[in-house]
């Protein structure tokens, strides 16, 4: 049986006595908790420049006309917001938590490649870093976050920008791909005796589903910015419609790669709902294997959906159709997730404690971010609504009030596990109230500012548009997230000088990292349990109503 | 004669199923990879290359004998794999070395036909397509010779018996992997 000590122990790494300097065991280090905890840490950092870089926009847009970035500032801002977002803050956390907890949660004592796995997150520091040295080259890229040819070419985009970006790009996908199929293989390989595949936790499947997508739309990517530098730098013409390129080209690279991408965004996201909710509900997930099966379904359906971000380019009216039908059908496997969640709540006994209240408001949010996303799968409004604030709004409910809520919702949840506090339940109550109250303000305006005509990536704007009130409504909804982000790092500060007495199982969760103490030890497991039902820890610590003695499991 | 024991299907060891699942993934990333680039290649010959590639008419003398080449190749890499199953090591490190010297013939093949067809990657889009698929292959090409290399070391440090070559089995895959790409390449790009 495995030990359920509680350690007093200050630093999460009890794991051995470690003589040497902190660097170099950071730089050599091989085990997949501290490597979770590298990535999440450097990912809370790109976070806050990131979250800067949308105040300081958020600043520029407040009134018309007004001063503090110029056009190419602004550009420059827009396109690190939205590269480093994507790239360096959500994806690298949700690996950061998913390197973490995915051995813990299969019963396994690592990743099956611990140094993949270190080169992984060393190539994400590496590309994130390179990626910013640009401010020191000539300044940042600022093309947007997807960087459209032929404008990225260089009789329009001179000086280096684009290169950065490009080769950021290449080095973070070789990080994600690297890291993508040493998820896969450790899921496969070191699953506990007894977990067959519909006893597999949720954030563990997701974990695969996004690690599946990654190894296939990655490939995209790096196809597209490979082509991009070579025609930047050793001229040839794939972009250059003069000499035999396509623009179009570019966009259907990008977006074969960019529509996977966003679910790769998503879905770890879900996953961690589906762990909270049933936990703080009390009961089991409804229908498991239904919630399974619709996010592999959103996995398939992914690649069949990228040119509805191509919508007003000019695609045949066949082309237009399929993709039209195929964005509706995705709605689907999402929607069934959405009523899975609130039938796990239905009679349940909630708990609302903080991560609760951060993955309800992932059900809520998303379910908004999701219909602006099925009405723009409606050919006649995309072409009214493409390229305004609405598709921004869009893009923010789904990712910030899905992704950033549901990461949150995982912090809270998992802080005790990785660092044996729990974080303050009333600064969390705080943080979830204002970041929701000041998520609505910032970003529900954006939807009636895109109807009216305001388009994106402009960095100012005339006085009488009629888009002065919402754009400083907005921009007071930025600074109250900010505040709630503040008092999260508050939050965090304060928590962490506190003794480590959390104990193994704060939250009288269900799944296998609950029985180890917290944090775990290097090996994670004394002795590799075996796994009855989907929710091995709630059998072992309540034998008597355990799942094991249910049909179906 | 001692019974045959290739390598089972099904995996028999840890080791097999870790080895092969991990190829498999990476060679499913490496195919889209070269799927994208064949789909480059037909999106711009349906679009703008159109007439381009009707003109071109190439001497397809190198070619064709690069092709043979890396197609014995693929063939001595699987007699090889098929040495060290039934523990003949002797002829393994021969067939290896022969796979790696018809790499190699092939990527100076490919050198030469690039020089010689006067294509630039700069002039003309053909010239940039062919410059960026050929030379990504040929990239891969040279990545295996190495991986075969690093093998044909461990090959003369007595790492591989019928029982235990692994690694063996994951190169030939690749080099299968990087032959078959050659195939479609060539297809798409000379006939």
């Amino acid at each position: 049986m495995t030990t359920q000590a509680t350690t007093t122990i200050d630093t999460p790494y009890p794991d051995r006595a470690d003589s040497r300097h902190w660097f170099i065991g950071w730089i050599t280090m091989e085990n997949h908790k501290k490597i979770g905890l590298s990535y999440m840490t450097t990912g809370l950092f790109f976070f806050l420049l990131a979250g800067l870089l949308a105040l300081a926009m958020r600043l520029q847009l407040a009134r018309p006309n007004n001063g503090i970035l110029g056009n190419d500032a602004y550009n420059q801002a827009f396109t690190m917001h939205g590269t480093t977002m994507i790239f360096l803050v959500a994806m690298p956390l949700s690996v950061g938590m998913g390197n973490y907890l995915v051995p813990l949660m299969i019963g396994a004592r690592d990743m099956i490649f611990p140094k993949l796995n270190a080169l992984s997150y060393w190539l994400y520091l590496f590309g994130g870093l390179f990626l910013y040295s640009s401010f020191f080259f000539g300044g940042a890229p600022r093309a947007g976050w997807f960087s459209y040819a032929p404008m990225t070419e260089h009789p329009f985009t001179s000086g280096h920008s684009i290169d950065f970006w490009a080769l950021s790009i290449l080095i973070l996908a070789t990080s994600t791909t690297v890291g993508a199929i040493n998820f896969l293989v450790t899921i496969d390989q070191l699953r506990a005796p007894g977990m067959r595949a519909s006893r597999i936790p949720l954030f563990v499947w997701m974990m695969a589903v996004t690690s599946v997508l990654s190894v296939f739309a990655f490939p995209a990517m790096i196809v597209a910015s490979s082509l991009l530098l070579l025609d930047r730098q050793v001229g040839t013409h794939f972009f250059d419609v003069a000499n035999g390129g396509s623009a179009l080209l570019w966009q259907h690279l990008f977006w074969f790669f960019g529509h996977p991408e966003v679910y790769i965004l998503i879905l770890p996201a879900f996953g961690i709902a589906s762990e909270v909710i049933p936990v703080f509900s009390g009961k089991r997930l409804f229908s498991y294997k239904t919630v399974i099966l619709s996010g592999v379904a959103i996995g398939v359906i992914a690649f069949l959906v990228w040119a509805h971000h191509m919508f007003a380019v000019g695609l045949p009216t066949i082309g237009i159709l399929f993709f039209s039908g195929a964005s509706f059908l995705i709605a689907v496997p999402t929607g069934i997730k959405i009523f899975a969640w609130i039938a796990t709540m239905w009679g349940g006994k909630l708990r609302f404690r903080a991560p609760m209240l951060f993955s309800i408001g992932l059900v809520a949010m998303f379910t908004i971010g999701g219909l602006s996303g099925v009405q723009q799968a409606v050919v006649p409004i995309d072409w009214h609504v493409t390229d305004s604030y609405f598709v921004v709004a869009h893009l923010h409910y789904v990712l910030f009030g899905g992704t950033i809520f549901g990461l949150f919702s995982g912090v809270y949840y998992w802080f005790p596990k990785f660092t044996g506090r729990c974080l303050s339940e009333s600064l969390g109550n705080w943080h979830f109230w204002l970041m929701f109250v000041g998520m609505n303000v910032l970003f529900f305006p954006m939807h009636i500012l895109g109807l009216l005509g305001m388009p994106r990536r402009i960095y100012t704007y005339a006085p009488d548009m009629g888009w002065n009130g919402l754009n400083l409504l907005s921009t007071v909804g930025a600074f109250v997230v900010a505040l709630s982000i503040l008092i999260f790092l508050i939050n965090l500060w304060l928590t962490l000088r506190k003794p480590a007495t959390a104990g193994g199982d704060p939250w009288d969760g269900f799944t296998l990292e609950w029985l180890t103490s917290s944090p775990p030890p290097a090996e994670n497991f004394a002795e590799i349990p075996t796994v009855h039902s989907a929710r091995p820890a709630w059998d072992i610590k309540h034998p008597d109503i355990a799942d094991r003695h249910q049909k179906e499991h | 004669m001692a019974t045959a024991r290739t390598q089972p299907i099904r995996p028999e060891s840890r080791e097999q199923a870790v080895a092969r699942s991990t190829m498999l993934l990476l060679l499913g990333a490496e195919g889209v990879f070269f799927l994208t680039l064949v789909m480059v290649a037909l999106y711009l010959r349906t679009n703008e290359l159109h007439s381009q590639f009707a003109a071109f008419r190439p001497s397809l003398l190198l070619p064709v004998t690069n092709t043979v080449v890396l197609g014995c190749s693929a063939f001595t890499m699987w007699w090889a794999h098929r040495s060290v199953g039934h523990d003949r090591t002797t002829m393994l490190r021969r067939l290896l070395l022969v796979t790696i010297l018809c790499g190699a013939f092939f990527v100076g093949g490919q050198v030469v036909e690039f020089l010689r067809s006067g294509m630039a990657p700069w002039e003309e889009g053909l010239g940039g397509l062919f410059f960026t698929l050929l030379g990504f292959h040929a990239t891969h090409v040279v990545a295996g010779m190495i991986v075969l290399s690093a093998l044909l070391i461990r090959v003369y440090l007595g790492d591989f018996d019928a029982e235990s070559h692994v690694p063996v089995t994951m190169g030939a895959w690749f080099w299968y992997f990087v032959t078959a790409v050659w195939a479609v390449l060539f297809y798409l790009l000379y006939l």
